[in-house]
C-alpha cells in the first residue's frame, strides 16, 4: 500500500512537470531548406488569462523560426532573450491571416529564449495552437521572407 | 530499500518542482501603505544565458510592485501582460535594481515576470524579487517610490540596446541588501 502511495505520488508529479508551463525545450540545429521542415511541433494552450510560456535553446548566429501553424483563436507571439530586454513580438503573419511568426535570423547570444504565446488581446477565451519551433543556420529559407 | 529510493525521488521531484521557471504565485490584497509591506518575498537565480521566469497574478485595477530589492549583480526585470504583444521594462531605478510600479493594472490575469542581468553575459546573478499586490493609487506605486509607475498605455516592446558599462562579475554567494 505504502509503495503504491509512493509511485501514484512520482507519477502525479512526473505528470504535472512535463506540462508545467516554463518547460525547457531544446531543437537540433538543421541545414533542410524547405518551410518548417525540422525542429519541435508544440501543441499548446493559452488558459483563460494566462499565457503559454516555455523557454527554448538558441545559438547565437542561428536562425530561430517561431511559426504557430494553427490556432483555435487570434493569437499573439512573443520571444524574450537570454538578456530580458531583447524582446520581439507577432500578432498577424499578413493581412487576412492571424497566425503569428517570427523569423529571428543571426541571433545576438546563445542560451534560453522565452516563448509566450496567448490570446491576442484581453479576454477569458482558451486558446488551442500548434507552435513550430526550429534551429536552422544563419540565412536559411525559414528566415527569408 | 525499494521504498526508501521511491520516497526519494518523490521527494526530489517535488523540491525541484517548486523552484521551476514558470512557476505562478499568487499574493494577497493589502491595503498597506509603506513600501513593500506586504506580498511575497521571492529569492530568486539567473542562471548563466537563461533567465529567471516566473508568472504573477494580479486583478484590472490593482496597484502591482515587483521590486528586485537585493542582488548580486546589475539585473533588468521584463514584465509580459497575459496578452502577450504588450510589455514593461525596468532598469536602473533605483541604484542598478530595476522596480516596476504597474497602476493601473489593465487586465486581470497571469502576468509574466523575466528577471537577467542586464545584457550578453555567461554570469549567474541572484537576487530578491518582492511581489505585492495593493488597491489602485496605494503609496507603492507611486512616482515617488517606485519611480517606474507605469500606465497601461506606457506598456510597449523594449529594444535591445543598452548603453551602460559592464562590470566584474561580484563573488558572492548570496543577494545581499541594498536599501538604505
Amino acid at each position: 500500500m505504502f509503495t503504491r502511495a509512493s509511485l501514484a505520488i512520482v507519477t502525479a508529479v512526473v505528470a504535472a512537470s512535463t506540462a508545467w508551463a516554463g518547460a525547457l525545450i531544446e531543437s537540433r540545429v538543421s541545414t533542410c531548406g524547405t518551410i518548417n521542415c525540422a525542429g519541435e511541433t508544440i501543441r499548446g494552450t493559452h488558459q483563460a488569462t494566462e499565457p503559454f510560456v516555455s523557454q527554448i535553446f538558441a545559438r547565437a548566429g542561428e536562425c530561430l523560426r517561431l511559426d504557430v501553424t494553427q490556432e483555435s483563436a487570434d493569437t499573439a507571439l512573443r520571444v524574450v532573450g537570454p538578456r530580458v530586454n531583447f524582446t520581439a513580438g507577432s500578432n498577424n503573419r499578413d493581412a487576412g491571416d492571424t497566425r503569428p511568426l517570427l523569423q529571428l535570423d543571426a541571433l545576438p547570444t546563445t542560451g534560453w529564449y522565452t516563448v509566450l504565446v496567448s490570446l491576442q488581446g484581453a479576454g477569458n477565451t482558451v486558446v488551442r495552437f500548434t507552435l513550430d519551433y526550429g534551429r536552422y543556420p544563419g540565412g536559411n529559407a525559414n528566415c527569408q521572407s | 530499500m525499494l521504498n526508501k529510493v521511491r520516497w526519494v525521488i518523490a521527494s526530489a521531484l517535488l523540491t525541484t518542482t517548486a523552484a521551476w521557471a514558470g512557476a505562478q504565485y499568487e499574493s494577497l490584497l493589502s491595503s498597506c501603505t509603506t513600501i513593500n509591506c506586504s506580498g511575497m518575498t521571492i529569492r530568486g537565480i539567473q542562471q548563466s544565458a537563461e533567465p529567471f521566469v516566473i508568472q504573477v497574478f494580479a486583478r484590472q485595477g490593482e496597484c502591482m510592485r515587483l521590486d528586485v530589492s537585493s542582488q548580486t549583480e546589475d539585473t533588468a526585470l521584463l514584465l509580459v501582460a497575459p496578452t502577450v504583444d504588450e510589455t514593461g521594462f525596468a532598469d536602473d531605478i533605483d541604484g542598478t535594481r530595476p522596480i516596476f510600479g504597474l497602476d493601473p493594472v489593465p487586465h486581470t490575469g497571469w502576468w509574466t515576470v523575466a528577471i537577467s542581468y542586464f545584457m550578453f553575459d555567461e554570469r549567474i546573478s541572484r537576487f530578491t524579487l518582492e511581489y505585492g499586490r495593493y488597491p489602485g493609487g496605494n503609496l507603492n506605486c507611486s512616482q515617488a517610490t517606485a519611480t517606474k509607475a507605469m500606465a497601461p498605455s506606457q506598456l510597449t516592446p523594449k529594444d535591445g540596446s543598452v548603453t551602460k558599462d559592464v562590470k566584474p562579475a561580484a563573488d558572492s554567494a548570496d543577494a545581499t541588501s541594498q536599501h538604505d
